[in-house]
């Protein structure tokens, strides 16, 4: 399934802890991409927040809408 | 009159699509040791360029037919790229899977500097496509399931499409960072375990431009 999602970034933009969506630490996603495209000089924005678009199965996504950090924008 | 439509579509039919055009292709035949900033570009090198160094604090050098990081050096890396006259240009070679954070291996393309470049890179099961602008963002990542072998790695620069694909998985995404940058290669990464350096590899290195 497909979806946008807004998340908050996570990371501090070094080699071993690179500026990425909290989303992809916290649940399995078959992929994702940012459809936001933050400049990276504005990493972290205030407030901290995104969108991905992601694919992932429906148990993940039913995971994703039950868990309160996250906003599902759209899903088919 | 009525026979001026009928000419102009024979026309049409005879352009041809642009294809595109092999800027260099290095699999990296060469004597032991060699370093790659020395190591001539063969089979295919139509634009009379040679591997240079942007920034690293290992080597790159042939062994057994392949690009490999020259020697063991604790949390070193190595950037090889090869100078063009177009930003936009499609990347292949075979880049070493090992499935351990201690060795990660990933195509760069649009380099500036050590610090500025788009990257795709293989990290322990994803794909990873990253921008490398003094700090590192990582803009799409996809699941893969590999094993330690040498996969097929794919970046695609186009105007302001960013491109990788590995094994079949493709990451995406638009940006026009860094978009006039002519500077395209790879880049090898060691962490603190020796038997990382022999997996530090590239092979089959194909670079063209995108039609």
């Amino acid at each position: 399934m497909k979806a946008r999602i807004l998340t908050p970034w996570s990371g501090s933009g070094k080699e071993d802890d690179p500026f990425r969506p909290r989303l992809a630490d916290d649940h399995k996603l078959v992929r994702w991409k940012d459809v936001t495209a933050q400049p990276a000089a504005n990493l972290q924005p205030d407030p901290n927040l995104f969108v991905v678009e992601v694919e992932a199965t429906a148990e993940a996504l039913a995971a994703i809408e039950s868990d309160s950090q996250y906003l599902i924008l759209w899903s088919e | 009159m009525s026979h001026l439509p009928r000419r102009k579509l024979i026309l049409h039919q005879h352009q041809r699509a642009p294809r595109a055009v092999v800027l260099v292709s290095d699999t990296f035949s060469d004597t032991d040791e060699t370093l790659l900033s020395e190591h001539a570009i063969a089979p295919l090198n139509n634009i009379a360029a040679a591997w240079s160094e942007v920034s690293s604090t290992n080597v790159a050098a042939i062994r057994s037919s392949t690009a490999r990081m020259g020697s063991y050096i604790a949390n070193s890396y190595t950037q090889s790229v090869i100078s063009t006259a177009t930003p936009n240009v499609h990347i292949t070679a075979k880049l070493y899977h090992y499935n351990h954070s201690a060795i990660q291996n990933s195509l760069i393309g649009r380099v500036s500097d050590e610090s500025h470049y788009w990257q795709v890179k293989l990290v322990t099961t994803q794909i990873k496509l990253i921008e490398r602008n003094g700090s590192i963002t990582e803009r799409a990542a996809a699941a893969a399931s590999l094993s330690d072998a040498f996969y097929d790695t794919e970046l695609t620069l186009d105007g302001n499409s960013i491109r990788g694909k590995v094994n079949g998985i493709s990451v995406s995404y638009e940006s026009a960072l860094f978009n006039a940058v002519t500077q395209h290669g790879f880049e090898l990464t060691i962490g603190s375990n020796s038997w990382a350096l022999a997996l530090a590899q590239v092979d089959s290195f194909l670079m063209e431009t995108v039609p």
